[in-house]
């Protein structure tokens, strides 16, 4: 017993930065998860719940909200085909550009190269927050607002920079 | 005579290809930089250009832009108040990300570290607020930030403690900042703390053991061979983290619209108020040019001064 007590002492001394440290994790942890269960709870619950107890577990849960929406009349599939279009069409494009212009940048030499290399570059820093005005005006002359391709043309464009250099790396890396 | 036409012909046409080759590549360079050169003329490089353009006309969108005002939109931009509001509250949001949010995700990596067991339980769920959109974050929060205890969570933890009165929180022009940054926090710690994780990881384990072996104790460690070996991770973190806190536009239209009487309004709000919702576009178009030139003269002080990106030094 006298043996066992100073032992049991360091050990807690011992662990005590590991266990203020789980301690704080743990915090943080509540603290992201309390938002996204208040959103699970406020999906099974009527309108009237959500307006007047919005914080309370739901009981009885109300899964009509999940048949409405995943319901044959609902626009909800529609606006996941468009999403599934855009998702696809930017991918594919931003995959087949990017890799063209970088394998050109990794390999071969050409007049102009760096300017090129470094207009690309300047596009790093031209936001598509800052550009919606101005990416707006040019897709109105050219009608494709209310068009899926706006949003892709536009989404491919802006990725170009980030993952021309992104690619121009892996290119490189492989011994020619 | 046949076999020396044939060995003749089969020079010509080595010599042809050899020839057509260099014209080869000047063909593949052309064709594989079209659509990337025709994309970003188009999409980035045009609007650019005619926004420029349209920033010196008082134009409302209709019919083609007559009324040429030469500077009057700038001058405009730059004595309005609201505008200037704007720009303080997304130098605020960066002060506040840089000395709170950021210090806060490197404490947390460093506290996940290399070998906490649980690590990636810890990884995943600090990302996972990274991954919802904008929109549903925003949505979710003004739910949170409810004024009436009996809506709002927070409100109705903190009436839980006696004597605590229900907070009005994004109804209050004093404190709908904070709030904001609390959510933007929330949102997008985890991200930069993966960034630090990712730089700990590239640390040589040996480093550390050889200051610990020389008789570092914990702080020391981290001070004098953690930090400065993250140093490139750090430089990349703040310069995001500044960009993205004064471009920010979704979470804060989403929330506030800029509000209430203009104190949460950020460059980006105030440009799409005018830009798309009263659609001064003339107006809009210089608040556009004038975010960008910030934007941009930050970029490149940033890189000249602290951090030259490597892509650029290796052309």
């Amino acid at each position: 017993m006298a043996m066992t007590h100073p032992q049991r002492s360091s050990t807690w001394r011992k662990n005590w930065p590991r266990f203020f440290q789980y301690l704080v994790l743990s915090l943080f942890v509540l603290i992201i998860l309390v938002p996204i269960v208040m959103l699970v709870f406020g999906g099974l619950k009527t309108r009237g719940e959500f307006m007047t107890r919005p914080y309370t577990p739901p009981i009885p849960p109300h899964w009509e909200n999940y048949a409405k929406i995943l319901s044959r009349e609902s626009s909800f599939w529609i606006m996941l085909r468009n999403s599934f279009v855009v998702m696809l069409a930017t991918t594919s494009g931003v995959v087949l550009v990017c890799s063209l212009a970088a394998f050109v940048f990794a390999r071969m030499e050409f007049r102009g190269k760096s300017l090129a290399f470094n207009l690309f570059t300047l596009g790093l820093m031209f936001p598509i927050n800052i550009a919606i005005l101005p990416v707006y005006l040019v897709l109105r002359q050219m009608g494709l607002t209310n068009n899926l391709w706006g949003v892709i043309l536009v989404q491919v464009a802006f990725q170009l920079s980030g993952n021309i250099m992104i690619l121009r790396g892996f290119f490189m890396a492989i011994p020619s | 005579m046949k076999t020396a036409s044939a060995r003749e012909e089969a020079l010509r046409l080595r010599q042809e290809t050899r020839l057509s080759r260099r014209a080869q590549d000047k063909l593949t360079v052309a064709l594989f930089l079209f659509p990337s050169l025709v994309l970003f003329f188009i999409f980035l490089t045009y609007p650019i250009a005619q926004s420029v353009y349209y920033s010196f006309f008082n134009w409302k969108g209709f019919g083609p832009a007559v009324d040429f005002i030469g500077l009057d939109n700038y001058k405009r931009i730059l004595t309005d108040r609201i505008f200037m509001k704007a720009v303080g509250n997304g130098l605020l949001i960066v002060g506040l990300s840089l000395t709170i949010q950021l210090p806060m995700s490197l404490a947390l990596a460093l506290m996940v570290g290399r070998d906490l067991p649980g690590r990636a339980f810890f990884r995943t769920i600090f990302f996972m607020p990274y991954v919802l959109s904008e929109v549903i974050t925003g949505i979710m929060w003004l739910s949170l930030y409810n004024p009436d205890p009996e809506r709002g969570f927070i409100n109705a933890v903190l009436t839980l403690i006696p004597g605590v009165q229900p907070q009005p929180w994004l109804g209050d022009p004093d404190m709908v900042l904070v709030c904001l940054f609390v959510v933007l926090t929330w949102k997008y710690f985890g991200f930069h703390m993966l960034l630090y994780m990712a730089g700990l990881q590239n640390i040589p384990q040996e480093i550390e053991e050889a200051a610990r072996i020389d008789g570092a104790n914990r702080r020391q460690l981290i001070t004098y061979v953690t930090l400065p070996l993250l140093g490139d991770t750090i430089r990349t973190s703040v310069y995001l983290s500044v960009l993205g806190s004064l471009q920010q536009f979704a979470l804060v239209w989403i929330m506030t619209k800029g509000g209430p009487v203009n104190a949460s309004e950020m460059m980006a709000t105030y440009m799409y108020r005018f830009g798309f919702v009263r659609f001064w576009l003339g107006y809009g178009s210089a608040v556009a040019i004038v975010m960008l030139l910030i934007s941009l003269a930050f970029s490149l002080t940033y890189q000249r001064l602290v951090r030259q990106p490597e892509y650029l030094g290796s052309v």
